[in-house]
């Protein structure tokens, strides 16, 4: 009688409804508890258990509530109603969860993660059983390893945080207490190198930097921005051609003119805007709930102008001389530069597209990255995408939902034929978009491109659904009303059941829907886990008959468990990133270093991404040798046109050779060396070893090399005309502090040469060795025979680019090593910088 | 040897350390120097992923209007499908030069199934055969059985390219990009060695033997893991030199190409052609994957479907061409596919959207099993299910076709059937003999 009830759908709603009220025989404890622990997991289950959903249409008992403001008390209740079934019992459902049991969803959560046994105790609560404390995710997982010296934990997070090695009082203080280790990590994250780090971190998941790596960006700001009027003022095509004609190339980029304007004026600041909110509100300790909700964006001077910010900056002025801090620097600022095309607005489109009238100005509401025009632009939408990629990366990023992986693996084709309004009806469709489609619904304002109400200022809807009839359709087909924002034959803006009915402010309201949820907290974490583990985060293995199947689960929910941990601190310490970056640092996924247990074999997959033995990362190989060296392999001075310089792994052909990205064609990191890889790594030390190893012999010279430097202009292309075509390095205690030039591998010297080699050992490896250690002897060996071989010949071979006309000379190097012991060192560092420990951290 | 399940990452470091130190010879030879691995000469497999989902009713699947059905391709008001030998294909693009010429060279896979609508899922299936994560490429699957000791054992030039663990992918954006890379030694500029000789073997000998000690502390899995990469790195490095023995200069390689699709874009497709022959001609791997995007045509469908298909027609016809110049024609599989299909209809953007149904197209130089049609779709493009031995319409007992028949047949093709199952991948499917020349279902 009850399942032919329930068969009912409504009925079913009804009933669920009715046992939803004090008559409710699901206590208070399951309800808390289902709300505390176990909503969040069960969001993953409404993709297909509302009515009408897939699992509804083939016959599922367990329909849940999607929306309401008693949602969790509704579906709290209906799993319990669901379990009072003679025929269901807790072995079923945690079966059909893990993908078996004939589950049509195939598995939701993996046997023994988070979500699992979050269920599993919510089944035992109900069953009048208590929990076992909750998800813990794995009891032995971290058997057989063992952390790294606090030490070394603090020299990992220092290079990675702040491009710094740490001070000796520094490394005495850790060792006293974890707390103490802490709160030390947290003094690195400060500084330019630090600022470079969140940058990077924020780009390998938002893939913005793309626009500054080949892909077009198609914002357009010159006919909706009357300020971006400026070019005219420039007399652009006169002085542009006139440049590129007949004057000195470097001109273009000397001073702002026509042919810098597009840069300058807004694509490196634009492009730029939301990492650089994501920093600025990491470094100022504010709520990380800002990235999705600051009414704020990012600007620099020429942003500033173009969104009439007023932001303390100088007007730009045609022939202003440029400089890369112009670029770089970044202050709050709001978007109040758009036309507002309503009213007596004209432009004009011959040769490029400008406002000549308009009757006054938008206000563009911001919710942090979620308005900003690059991660618009980037996720661009089209009629008949509308926002859709918007939302799966929305909710990718800032909810941790791969809205993809929602959906059952395999779908036959007549499910999927259909072509009356399939989002909204078909089962095999709605699954997806049911969750979707009410996010892409809140970016209702935005156009293709990230344009405010980019179709004459009043929506951003595609003409083909407003206006059928232009399109050789029936003006009759088309559910549109005039002052519509959105489609009246999609989802209603929204997120998790709750609708909004704001029209211009609809992303604010959705950025403050998403902090509100659980899962935000979450995704932070996962958001930041490669730039600070070094790997992506780990997805559920799906397989249960692959051979590594347990490894790969054990490690799964390991990592779900440290997740869930971190979340938590985050949300109890405000989300302070600082603090989040801090606890993460302090976990055994950061710390763990080697391996006692007898069952190696059985858990090298699992422990894979355990720990320390990470690859550096170009950018990461760039900031340590930064930390130890103060300059990078091939470093030059930065200028307007490489604002933040270049360096080989940054900015050379070497960088995607080396692992890295483009955030464009090549959007994962390589975390292993190969072949190539290989040589890259044996090049750099081919050609920065002898050089840093020179300078620090040298350390008499630097502060002249950084002062002549430093008179170098910054425009000059003509590099006979430059003091340095390399940077000078910035000031390090000096590396070769044991030994002089002159001294030699002598039996009297040996103490002092070891001394040095430990030291170097220790500074550049990050271990610590005494004299006694086989490599010491090693590194000596090597030493003493190209000194050895030096002798012979009486003269010292250290070919070596130094970077600087004034030192770059075969006859200065000769002078500058009497006794041949720099160019032996040359060898030694090219050795160190060859090392795993070098390369990996 | 290659990688295989039953081979953890410890004893692959473990030998690794052992056949640098000279000791893998059994510690009879003395050498310190692992000698390159010799010169790959043997089968060599390549996948073009048109990724974004292919219009295949305009390609190799052909559809013309259905009276009372919504318009599934404009060509087809005026246009009528084309043969060419036993290959059906649609009068667009550049087809007709396109499959005139290389009709013999083909096998046509239609009605293939992916059984979703979603790229990630698409893509991984199409290209693994499997639509759960964790199963390797076809490509990756080839190198790690047949080349895992060269320094571009599979090569990425583009597109998916998970191994399963079996193998490590180089990735390769511009072979022009990585010249002065290939021997790190010399200078790029003049030909000589950018630091003395001395010095390198000095410095080489130093890192061998810090590895014998770093492999007797008590590492981590994961320190383990980046170290046996890092060892088997250094040792298969010394033979990329070889490959600026063969590299055209960079004013002969291949320019970019202007598309024509609706936002200008231009591809290095075929520069990226070009590497990975070349590397396959160098004899450093045998496996290479390509891509080429954009066929993701929501909007304006034709608009983009018909240069993205002229020039895969373009893109594949220089294949051949520069592999038969280099001597490699002979010995290439090549696997041309997409995510999916497009819908049968278009919609109100004049474009059309995902739709489970695709084709692939395999290609060698002259096979016996080449000019065939397997697979069948209905006038709107739905599969038709097949007999799974004869591979005719069979709508009783038939079966549709799946990437993982496709994927399954390939492997037994190139004799990677029984290497995948060793390594934990077998594919759970009934074997269809899609290369039995004696078959078809055309």
């Amino acid at each position: 009688m009850i399942n032919s009830l329930i068969r009912e759908k409504k009925l079913w709603l009804f009933l669920s409804l009715l046992l939803a009220t004090p008559y409710s025989y699901a206590n208070k404890e399951v309800q808390d508890y289902y709300a505390d622990s176990v909503a969040s997991y069960v969001e993953a289950c409404l993709a297909c258990h509302l009515i009408d959903g897939v699992a509804d249409s083939r016959g599922a008992r367990l329909i849940l509530s999607g929306s309401g403001a008693n949602q969790d008390q509704l579906n709290a209740q209906t799993i319990t109603d669901f379990f009072a079934f003679s025929d269901v019992d807790a072995a079923l459902i945690l079966a059909k969860i893990s993908g078996g049991a004939s589950h049509g969803g195939a598995q939701v959560y993996a046997k023994g993660s988070a979500g699992y046994l979050a269920i599993d105790d919510l089944l035992n609560l109900i069953a009048g059983e208590s929990t076992d404390g909750g998800p813990d995710g794995g009891n032995d997982f971290w058997r057989g390893l063992v952390l790294e010296p606090p030490e070394r934990t603090l020299r990992r997070a220092a290079i990675l945080f702040g491009g710094k090695l740490p001070k000796n009082s520094q490394y005495n203080y850790v060792k006293k207490s974890d707390a103490n280790l802490r709160s030390t990590v947290l003094k690195f994250m400060k500084g330019d190198e630090f600022h470079s780090f969140l940058i990077t971190g924020a780009d390998d998941r938002l893939h913005t930097e793309a626009f500054n790596n080949g892909m077009t960006f198609e914002f357009g700001f010159e006919g909706d921005y009357p300020e971006a009027n400026l070019w005219w003022e420039l007399d652009r095509i006169a002085t542009c051609q006139e440049i590129q004609t007949n004057g000195d190339p470097s001109d273009e980029f000397r001073e702002l003119n026509t042919c810098s304007l597009a840069n300058t004026l807004y694509k490196f600041g634009v492009v730029r805007a939301p990492v650089e909110l994501i920093a600025y509100i990491v470094e100022r300790n504010l709520s990380y709930k800002q990235v999705v909700t600051a009414k704020y964006s990012m600007v620099n001077q020429f942003t500033n102008n173009v969104y009439r910010s007023g932001a303390a900056f100088p007007k730009p002025k045609a022939g202003q001389a440029l400089e890369p801090s112009h670029f770089l620097t970044y202050k709050k600022g709001s978007d109040r530069g758009q036309a507002n095309y309503l009213g007596a607005f004209e432009g004009d489109c011959d040769p490029i597209c400008r406002v000549k009238k308009f009757p006054g100005y938008i206000n563009r509401p911001h919710a942090g990255i979620l308005t900003e025009p690059a991660w618009l632009a980037r996720y661009p939408t089209t009629d008949t995408n509308r926002n859709r990629a918007r939302a799966r990366w929305t909710f990718y990023h800032f909810l941790g939902v791969d809205i993809e992986k929602s959906a059952p693996r395999t779908t036959d084709a007549v499910a999927l034929s259909d072509n009356d309004n399939p989002t909204m009806k078909n089962p095999a469709c709605t699954v997806c978009h049911e969750r979707m489609d009410p996010v892409a619904g809140a970016y209702q304002n935005f156009g293709d491109f990230g344009r405010y109400r980019s179709k004459g200022g009043t929506d951003s809807l595609a003409e083909a659904y407003k206006y059928p009839e232009w399109f050789g359709g029936d003006p009759a087909d088309t559910p549109y009303q005039e002052g519509d924002v959105w489609y009246r034959d999609m989802r209603k803006p929204g997120l998790s059941g709750k609708a909004t009915t704001r029209k211009h402010g609809s992303l604010q309201w959705l950025g403050q829907e998403i902090v509100k949820d659980p899962r935000f907290a979450r995704a932070a974490v996962a958001f930041w886990w490669p730039a600070i583990m070094g790997s992506d985060p780990l997805v559920a293995p799906e397989e249960s008959t692959d051979q590594d199947y347990e490894q790969k689960l054990n490690a799964y929910n390991a990592q779900q468990a440290e997740v869930d941990s971190l979340a938590q601190k985050f949300r109890s310490k405000g989300f302070r990133a600082k603090q989040l970056f801090a606890d993460m640092v302090l976990s055994p996924w950061f710390r763990a270093e080697g391996f006692e247990g007898g069952d190696l074999q059985s858990r090298m997959l699992e422990l894979a991404t355990v720990g320390s033995g990470r690859l550096l990362t170009p950018e990461e190989l760039d900031r340590k040798a930064f930390a130890i060296f103060g300059t990078r392999w091939n470093e030059q001075n930065s200028n307007p046109w490489e604002p933040e310089g270049w360096t080989q792994l940054s900015k050379g052909d070497e960088k995607i050779a080396y692992g890295g990205i483009d955030s464009f064609g090549v959007l994962d990191r390589a975390r292993e060396l190969t072949a190539l890889m290989s040589n890259v790594a044996e090049r750099q030390a081919v050609e920065f070893a002898c050089r840093v190893t020179i300078l620090d012999f040298n350390r008499e010279k630097l502060p002249d090399l950084r002062n002549q430097c430093a008179k170098d202009a910054w425009w000059e292309t003509d590099w006979e005309k430059l003091e340095c075509e390399l940077a000078a390095p910035d000031p390090r205690p000096a590396l070769f502090s044991n030994v002089s030039k002159t001294t030699e591998p002598t039996d009297a010297n040996r103490a002092k040469i070891e001394t040095q080699i430990v030291k170097l050992y220790d500074t550049v490896l990050g271990k610590k060795v005494t004299r006694s250690h086989p490599e010491v002897k090693e590194l000596y060996r090597l030493l003493e025979s190209r000194w050895n071989e030096f002798n012979g010949q009486g003269w010292a071979d250290n070919p070596c680019w130094l970077g600087s006309k004034n030192i770059d000379d075969w006859a200065w190097d000769q002078k500058h090593d009497p006794k041949f012991m720099v160019a032996a060192w040359s060898s030694v560092m090219r050795a160190l910088m060859t090392n795993y420990w070098y390369l990996h951290d | 040897m290659p990688l295989r399940k039953d081979l953890t990452r410890r004893r692959l470091l473990q030998n690794a350390l052992l056949a640098t130190s000279g000791l893998a010879l059994g510690g009879l030879t003395g050498s310190r120097v692992l000698a390159a691995p010799g010169r790959y000469q043997g089968k060599l497999v390549v996948t073009l992923q048109l990724n974004g989902g292919v219009d295949v009713t305009s390609f190799c699947d052909p559809k013309v209007n259905t009276p009372g059905e919504p318009k599934i391709n404009h060509w087809a008001d005026n246009g009528a499908p084309l043969q060419a030998g036993k290959i059906s294909f649609a009068p667009f693009a550049n087809n007709e030069t396109f499959f005139n010429k290389y009709k013999k060279d083909m096998l046509v896979v239609n009605g293939v199934d992916a059984q979703t609508n979603s790229h990630t899922t698409g893509i991984l299936y199409n290209w693994s055969g499997r639509n759960s994560q964790g199963s390797p490429s076809i490509t990756a699957l080839h190198a790690a059985k047949n080349s895992p000791e060269q320094p571009l054992a599979y090569t990425t030039l583009g597109g998916f390219s998970q191994t399963g663990g079996l193998i490590r992918f180089t990735r390769i954006n511009d072979i022009n990009n990585v010249r002065s890379l290939l021997a790190p030694n010399i200078n790029p500029w003049d030909g000589e060695p950018s630091r003395p000789e001395a010095e390198t073997t000095a410095v080489k000998n130093y890192i061998d033997n810090s590895l014998e000690g770093l492999a007797a502390s008590s590492i981590s899995p994961r320190q383990m893991a980046t170290m046996s990469a890092y060892v088997e790195g250094r040792n298969s490095r010394q033979g990329l030199a070889s490959l600026l023995d063969i590299l055209p200069p960079q004013e002969d390689m291949a320019p970019d190409v202007y598309l024509g699709t609706p936002n200008g874009w231009s591809s290095d497709l075929l520069r990226r052609i070009q590497g990975a022959l070349l590397i396959f001609k160098a004899g450093l791997g045998s496996a290479a994957d390509l891509e080429l995007g954009g066929f993701d045509s929501h909007d304006a469908n034709d608009q983009w479907q018909d240069p993205l298909l002229s020039f895969t027609a373009e893109a594949v016809d220089f294949f051949w061409s520069y592999a038969e110049e280099l001597g490699l024609a002979d010995r290439i599989t090549l696997l041309i596919g997409s995510d999916f299909g497009r819908t049968n209809y278009y919609n109100d953007a004049d474009g059309k959207d995902h739709w489970p149904i695709g084709s692939y197209i395999v290609m060698e130089k002259n096979p016996a099993w080449g000019n065939r049609v397997v697979g069948l779709t209905d006038e709107l493009h739905f599969p038709v299910p097949i007999n799974p031995s004869t591979l005719k319409k069979d709508v009783q007992n038939g079966v549709n076709v799946l990437p993982s028949h496709v994927h399954l047949a390939l492997r037994k093709h190139l004799n990677l059937d029984k290497f995948a199952k060793q390594a934990g991948f077998p594919l759970d499917v009934q074997s269809m003999p899609l290369f039995d020349a004696s078959k078809g279902t055309v």
